[in-house]
This record gives structure tokens, C-alpha cells and sequence, in this order.
């Protein structure tokens, strides 16, 4: 997955501790071997061959089902805003290659069906079987979902190994849930789009997930214009948002990253009415403002002044 | 089956609040707290790992052990040193998969003190307080650090058995509460876009 990784967890025991911490990065090394579109091997990367012409079943893991089951859920519940099948898209803008090791070029369809909207409705999912049927012109691109659904997997592992209280950070997505170190509960702190500037709040969460999206990371120039990888479902091309970042808080961390990644296409105007429509705590970064809006449950979050402007 | 339907179809009965949240401040005085940092590279970037491991060497064995880590409460903590490794199977486990060497140092420190502190278990019922055990490994291949604070934890009950957990989505509840952090030693996370 190519991120840092952070994780605290809370039990009886030392041995107990370790055994959870064990499983957890084993088990983070499975989903990366089948989540990852830079390994040929992986899931994905044979999701995304069979979507040049469309075909199935493909016997796939049983993670795999249920991280394709949580992107048809975060498409649904986005209205299409979080729309992981825009990999098309992604790629015709630049990023065709990793961020941490460009070498390592992803793998293009040779002659992809053309992508359209909705094309995710159309996977056909047997839970039972552990496989998937995909229809031509599909490819899908796990990014952010991927870590943070990775994230809350891990909480889950490491409370079934005994931990009282677990939280996992992967790539800056959090998923927490148990007995936190801290009786206030688990402490978050919201970095500003440019991490130079500081911290913008440190928060006390009772469980869930955190996620931020942003613009600001992982840009790119081709041929002078600027890009980056939150695309416009809409528009196809990166998101010509004034929003830098958006932090949501919601129950679990893969539907923070989900949200967060639809609300940071919404921009300034609309997007604290779109966390509170739908119940979500989050913070907005607008670009060239030095505060942040924050959604009306967090006023009395003070927010830290910004620093090495 | 359609992927378009709900997700308890996949959820089942798991349901990630029912891990009922305790009495948090007889917590924090009891349990042992595990905080590790550490870069997760992609299997692609497991070659340019390995290529840094020997300078990583060169650069740990040039440098004082004693440097590499620090005692919050020297006190109460392990006394300080090179940390030692308590968790072989683990450690070969990362470095087999292509964790960086530094990454490894990081992860068995913190297996090293944690289990070098529970060696010395007082008797149950005993209220201790917290161990935190703290890792942090700098991306930019500069000093890790170690630190633990704290006595050795009360070891309540056997140890639990590892049981696999199905990979399936999270039964979503309520949105949790948001609070002000207060000022705390606890181990804070920290959320940014994607790194």
C-alpha cells in the first residue's frame, strides 16, 4: 500500500499485544498482494483484465468480495461522487505509474472498453463462491477504500486476538474501536493540507473512522498542467475543486474515505451541508483560507493557529 | 447475486460496537498499550528496501545503542540499551515479505521491551500502571527511537488465541462522538490526505 502505518493497541498483555500486532501486518500483507493494481497477481489487476472485455466468474479472495461489496455501497451512498471504477480516467491523467517506486508502471488494458457511469452496478458478486463477474469496460482502482477498509480489518483482527481496543492508520485513513488509551477516547490529530503549517485540532473520537482527502498530495504536471488523483466522476479529469482536503469522522474508516473523497468534489459551497445531511463530523480546508469550516457538532473544537506561513 | 444490495448481506452479525468500551480510566491504570510506527511498502518497493537494508546496518552498528532509544521512566522501564529480541519468527516473517531492515529494528523493539517488561509481572489483582510502549521509525532512515513508560502490566487472564477474522465489511452504527483531546500522554494518531 505504499503508506505509513500506525497502529496502537490495548490488552492484557504484552504477549497477547504481540500476537494481535503479528497478525495484523501478516494479514496487511495478504490484502496488499490482492489489492494492490501495481501486482499483476493481484485481484484487482485480474478484475481489471477481465473488464477489457467483460467475463466470469473469477475466483477471487473473500476480502476481495468484501472491499468490491463496500465500493458498490460507497458509490450507492455517494450518489456516484465516490466512484471507484474511474481508473480509466486516473490513468489518462498521469498516474500510470507508483508514487513510491515509478518503475513500477500499472498495468493497462490493451483495448479498454469505454467507461461509463454506472458500470459498477454491473459487477455481480456471489459471496458464497468467492467470485466476481465483470462487465466490459470496468476497471477499478481500490486507492483510498482500499486502505481505509484495510484499516478497519485490522481493528477487527486485533480485538479478535484479544486486544481490548485497537486503532490502525494507514495512509493517514484511521479506523478505532475498543477501549482507547486515553479515557477521553481516541486521540486524532488533523494535520493541515500543507504539514508545514502545523496541526489544525487534536480530537478525542469515541470509535469509527477518519479519513482525509485531499488534493494537495500526490500531484503531478503533464505537459504544464497540474493534476492530481481525486477525479470528477462527472468530469473525468482531476477535480478543479477550491477545497484542499476534507477530514471526515464516521463509523468505520472506509466510509470516511468514501465521503471524504465525495465531499472534497462538492467544494466550499456545499460541502458541510453534504457531511451533516448525512451525519457525518468533518472539517473543510479551503484553499487559501488559513482556518477551517468545521460541521456545527464541532464548534467547540479550537483550531490551532497556522504555522510557517 | 447483484453487487447493488446492503452491506449486512456480507456483515453478518458482526457488528464493530458491540466491543463495548470498559471502564476507561481502570483501563488506562491496567492494560498494556502497544504504539507502532512504521512505513508499509508495497511489494513493488520491496527491492529498493532491501537495497537500503546493509547501509541501514552500517549506519545502526556505527551508532551507540544507547542513542537509538530513550526511557520515559527509566524507573520503571527496561533498562536501556540495544533492544532485544524477543520475537524471532516475527521479525524473519516481516523481513521474508519486504520490510525494510529499519522497519524491523522499529517493530522488535517493540516486541523486546514490551516482553522484557511483562517479565516481570507482579502478582494479579495488583493495580500497575499503564506500559506504552512507543516506536516511532523516521521515514528518512534517521535514528528510530523506543521508548517505554510505565510498570510492567497485570497479566489478566491467558493470553488470547489468534483467530482468523473473516474480511468482511463493517455492520455500521451509530456516528461516533467527537470531543476537544485533552492534554494527554496517550498515543495520538494523525489523519492527512494519502501519504
Amino acid at each position: 500500500m505504499a503508506s505509513s502505518l500506525h497502529l496502537i493497541a490495548m490488552g492484557p498483555s504484552a504477549e497477547v499485544l504481540e500476537r494481535g500486532l503479528d497478525n495484523a501486518v501478516e494479514h496487511l500483507e495478504h490484502l496488499e498482494r490482492c489489492w494492490s493494481r501495481f501486482i499483476p497477481t493481484s485481484d484487482i489487476c485480474r478484475i481489471n483484465r477481465l473488464g477489457v472485455a467483460g467475463g466470469g466468474p473469477l475466483t477471487v479472495d473473500p476480502s476481495t468480495i468484501a472491499l468490491l461489496d463496500a465500493m458498490v455501497e460507497g458509490y450507492q451512498r455517494t450518489a456516484g461522487r465516490f466512484d471507484p471504477s474511474v481508473l480509466p480516467a486516473v490513468l489518462a491523467e498521469g498516474y500510470t505509474s507508483s508514487w513510491v517506486n515509478p518503475a513500477v508502471v500499472v498495468e493497462v488494458p490493451d483495448q479498454p472498453t469505454a467507461w461509463s457511469a454506472g458500470l459498477l452496478h454491473d459487477l455481480d458478486l456471489d459471496p458464497a463462491a468467492n467470485t466476481v463477474t465483470v462487465p466490459a469496460g470496468l476497471s477499478l482502482d481500490p486507492g483510498g477504500i482500499g486502505k481505509g477498509f484495510a484499516a478497519d480489518i485490522v481493528v477487527g483482527r486485533m480485538l479478535a486476538a484479544g486486544a481490548t481496543g485497537a486503532m490502525a492508520e494507514i495512509g493517514g485513513d484511521l479506523s478505532m474501536d475498543g477501549t482507547s488509551p486515553d479515557a477521553a477516547g481516541w486521540l486524532v490529530d488533523v494535520e493541515r493540507p500543507d504539514p508545514t503549517h502545523g496541526l489544525l485540532c487534536s480530537l478525542a473520537i469515541s470509535g469509527g473512522g477518519v479519513a482525509t482527502s485531499s488534493t494537495r498530495s500526490r500531484r503531478w504536471m503533464v505537459e504544464g498542467v497540474e493534476r492530481h488523483h481525486q477525479i470528477d466522476p462527472a468530469t473525468e479529469r482531476s477535480s478543479t475543486t477550491d477545497l484542499e482536503a476534507v477530514t471526515v469522522i464516521a463509523p468505520s474508516g472506509w466510509l470516511a474515505e468514501v465521503h471524504s473523497t465525495a465531499a472534497v468534489g462538492i467544494g466550499s459551497r456545499g460541502v458541510l451541508a453534504y457531511l451533516e445531511g448525512h451525519g457525518f463530523s468533518g472539517i473543510a480546508f479551503v484553499r487559501g483560507d488559513s482556518s477551517a469550516r468545521m460541521t456545527a457538532d464541532l464548534a467547540d473544537i479550537e483550531q490551532r493557529p497556522l504555522v510557517g506561513a | 447475486m447483484k453487487a447493488a444490495r446492503t452491506m449486512t448481506d456480507l456483515a453478518g452479525p458482526t457488528d464493530r460496537n458491540t466491543h463495548a468500551h470498559t471502564d476507561p480510566i481502570k483501563t488506562v491504570t491496567k492494560e498494556p498499550i502497544m504504539d507502532v510506527q512504521m512505513n508499509l511498502p508495497s511489494d513493488e518497493h520491496a527491492a529498493a528496501q532491501r537495497a537500503k537494508v546493509e547501509e541501514l546496518q552500517r549506519r545502526r552498528a556505527a551508532r551507540n545503542p544507547a542513542n537509538a532509544t530513550a526511557s520515559l521512566n527509566s524507573a520503571a522501564g527496561p533498562t536501556r540499551g540495544a533492544p532485544v529480541r524477543h520475537s524471532p519468527a516475527l521479525g524473519s516473517k516481516i523481513a521474508a515479505t519486504g520490510f525494510g531492515l529499519a522497519t524491523m529494528f522499529g517493530l522488535v523493539a517493540a516486541m523486546g521491551y514490551a516482553s522484557a517488561a511483562s517479565a516481570s509481572t507482579p502478582p494479579a489483582n495488583t493495580v500497575a500502571p499503564a506500559q506504552v510502549v512507543v516506536v516511532i521509525h523516521p521515514a528518512d532512515g534517521s535514528a528510530s527511537t523506543a521508548a517505554v513508560t510505565g510498570a510492567p502490566a497485570v497479566v489478566a487472564g491467558a493470553p488470547a488465541v489468534v483467530t482468523a477474522t473473516p474480511s468482511q465489511p463493517i455492520a455500521l452504527t451509530a456516528q461516533p462522538t467527537v470531543r476537544p483531546a485533552p492534554v494527554s500522554q496517550a498515543p495520538a494518531a494523525k489523519t492527512n490526505g494519502s501519504k
